[in-house]
């Protein structure tokens, strides 16, 4: 009778790098629908500031481009997170009004800029992992 | 169907302990208007905001149609030195909701399934306020 042997050290780091692999594939599509729906213009009220008009988003589009600071501080987080339960990659957004913007406060409907990677581009986001994983 | 109306609906429950507006509960939706805002001084019990869904999208089979809804309601108060009571309206909101989807009042359907995550902090526009947040997952099948 002929001995099995599995390595599963091995195949654990090899499925690591797999889903690390797709993960980072995922990140860099992500990343780059983020900061495309944040350049989209906005409909909502027009204010005038500095002798330049600038057209804020309405409630329920995405925040409208002003200086371009919600745009810079919107990236993927180079740090893949490892748990006991899962591997994970982030899209972080660093502003101090980051999240006022995507969830909403008393007096601001939500201008959700995050939430759409999963509402408009989640096949888009699948299929990226799927070729980041086979590449 | 209306998943707003669901939840507002179901809000009723907790009525007593919040602000009232213009002779009612003071649950609003999306966000809470301008002069009930700048009150001086703001208004001391919470007030609730049912906000737009999330996502909404198909939940379907071969044989039935439904939506599958996510949806935040937060609620706000005026800091005073400790947020128990808000704490303690949103931990009763969520237990409203949290894996009771037959209490639940669906025109044109029913709630298979009710499922709440939170609370959790909320941001606010106004320093004066304490905000907290709950994300409210209904799926409702049409009849």
């Amino acid at each position: 009778m002929g001995d099995v042997n599995v390595d599963i050290a091995a195949n654990l780091r090899l499925a690591d790098e797999v889903l690390e692999r797709g993960i980072r594939r995922v990140l860099g599509v992500a990343e780059a629908r983020v900061k495309e729906v944040l350049q989209r213009p906005g409909s909502g009220k027009v204010y005038r500031r500095g002798g330049v008009d600038h057209q804020a988003s309405a409630a329920g589009e995405p925040p409208a481009e002003d200086i371009g600071n919600l745009i810079a501080a919107t990236n993927a987080n180079p740090d893949i997170i490892r748990t006991a339960e899962a591997v994970e990659g982030e899209i972080e957004s660093k502003t101090t009004y980051s999240e006022a913007l995507e969830k909403g406060t008393e007096r601001m409907a939500a201008r959700q800029f995050l939430e759409r990677l999963n509402t408009e581009f989640g096949d888009e986001l699948r299929e990226a992992f799927r070729e980041g994983v086979e590449e | 169907m209306n998943s707003t109306a669901t939840i507002f609906a179901r809000l009723a429950a907790v009525a007593s302990s919040l602000a009232t507006y213009e002779g009612a509960s003071a649950i609003f939706d999306e966000t809470a208007p301008d002069d009930f805002l700048i009150q001086d001084p703001r208004p001391e019990k919470p007030f609730i905001v049912i906000a737009a869904p999330s996502s909404d999208v198909a939940l379907e089979t071969f044989t039935e149609r439904g939506r599958m809804i996510v949806q935040d309601v937060r609620a706000y108060q005026r800091r005073t030195g400790s947020a128990a009571e808000l704490d303690a309206l949103m931990r009763a909101v969520r237990d409203l909701f949290h894996n009771a989807p037959e209490t639940l009042a669906v025109a044109g359907g029913v709630c298979d399934v009710a499922r709440v995550t939170g609370p959790v902090q909320s941001p606010t526009s106004d320093e004066a306020y304490l905000g907290r947040r709950i994300t409210i997952r209904l799926d409702f099948r049409n009849t």
